[in-house]
């Protein structure tokens, strides 16, 4: 099938690969129908779009690619909701948020990841209790301001 | 809204299996117990309201070129797709260059 899209124009889309948020991305409860993007191979960086909504999509990474050692538990509950049989099929992301014209601010979502079973394609947005990660965890560490003097530095150079 | 005053060790009972009591106060704060099933989730109001807000910036008005400037600042971007990622190419929707979209 067809969906439109804000950022990526119309694009075609397999049934098959569209997942089913069964507890709502917070803040978007009137929809539950996504689908991963890949609009760049070998980026860390993909998106997760709305199948209802055309503007609504939200950049999405991996924590591990940014040597970022991150666990969670998820709860007998979850796994429970998602159907899944097995630890192997549960694949997590998390949602990335870059301020406009500030790529070194942008900070990624630990306390809320998006937990999918790759099986059935059923995914929701975990809550994290009982954890110190945090919802805006910087993604490039570092003050902002001394990596733009280095780079200017760099640049003279 | 439905307000009511209890007292120290009174309890509340919601839908008949959602069991909430207060255990203790201390000045302005206080502590309270709840039995529900496991399937009902509980949140305190201000995390569910910070991953929504989270939620909204990330969404709102970003652009394909701020996630490619993001990209940018990565030292290893050439670094070829690791093990987990791979995982996700089963279920990842890969679109069709569209020539429509550059006229």
């Amino acid at each position: 099938m067809k969906i439109n899209t804000s950022r990526f124009g119309e694009i075609e889309i397999d049934e098959n690969l569209i997942f089913d948020f069964i507890e709502p991305i917070l803040g978007y409860e009137h929809l539950s129908k996504y689908v991963l993007i890949d609009n760049m191979p070998d980026s860390p960086f993909k998106w997760l779009q709305s199948a209802e909504d055309v503007n609504i999509a939200f950049p999405v990474t991996f924590p591990g690619y940014f040597g970022l050692n991150y666990q969670f538990v998820i709860p007998e509950e979850e796994t429970k909701k998602l159907g899944l049989s097995g630890i192997e099929d549960l694949l997590s992301m998390n949602i990335v948020c870059i301020p406009p014209g500030n790529p070194q601010a942008a900070t990624i979502n630990l306390l809320g990841p998006l937990v999918i079973n790759a099986v059935n394609k059923k995914a929701l947005q975990l809550v994290l209790i009982n954890t110190n990660h945090t919802v805006k965890h910087k993604l490039f560490p570092g003050n902002a301001q001394e990596n733009k003097e280095a780079e200017k530095v760099e640049n003279k150079v | 809204m439905l307000v009511l005053t209890r007292k120290t060790g009174q309890k509340l009972i919601l839908n008949d299996n959602i069991e909430i009591v207060i255990l203790e106060t201390r000045g302005d704060a206080v502590k309270i117990g709840i039995k529900a099933p496991k399937e009902v989730t509980i949140y305190r109001e201000e995390i569910y309201e910070e991953i929504k807000k989270a939620n909204k910036q990330a969404s709102n008005n970003v652009l394909i070129s701020d996630v490619d400037k993001a990209l940018n600042l990565l030292e290893n971007k050439k670094r070829p797709v690791d093990d987990y990622l791979s995982k996700f190419s089963a279920i990842i929707t890969t679109p069709q260059k569209n020539k429509d979209l550059n006229k």
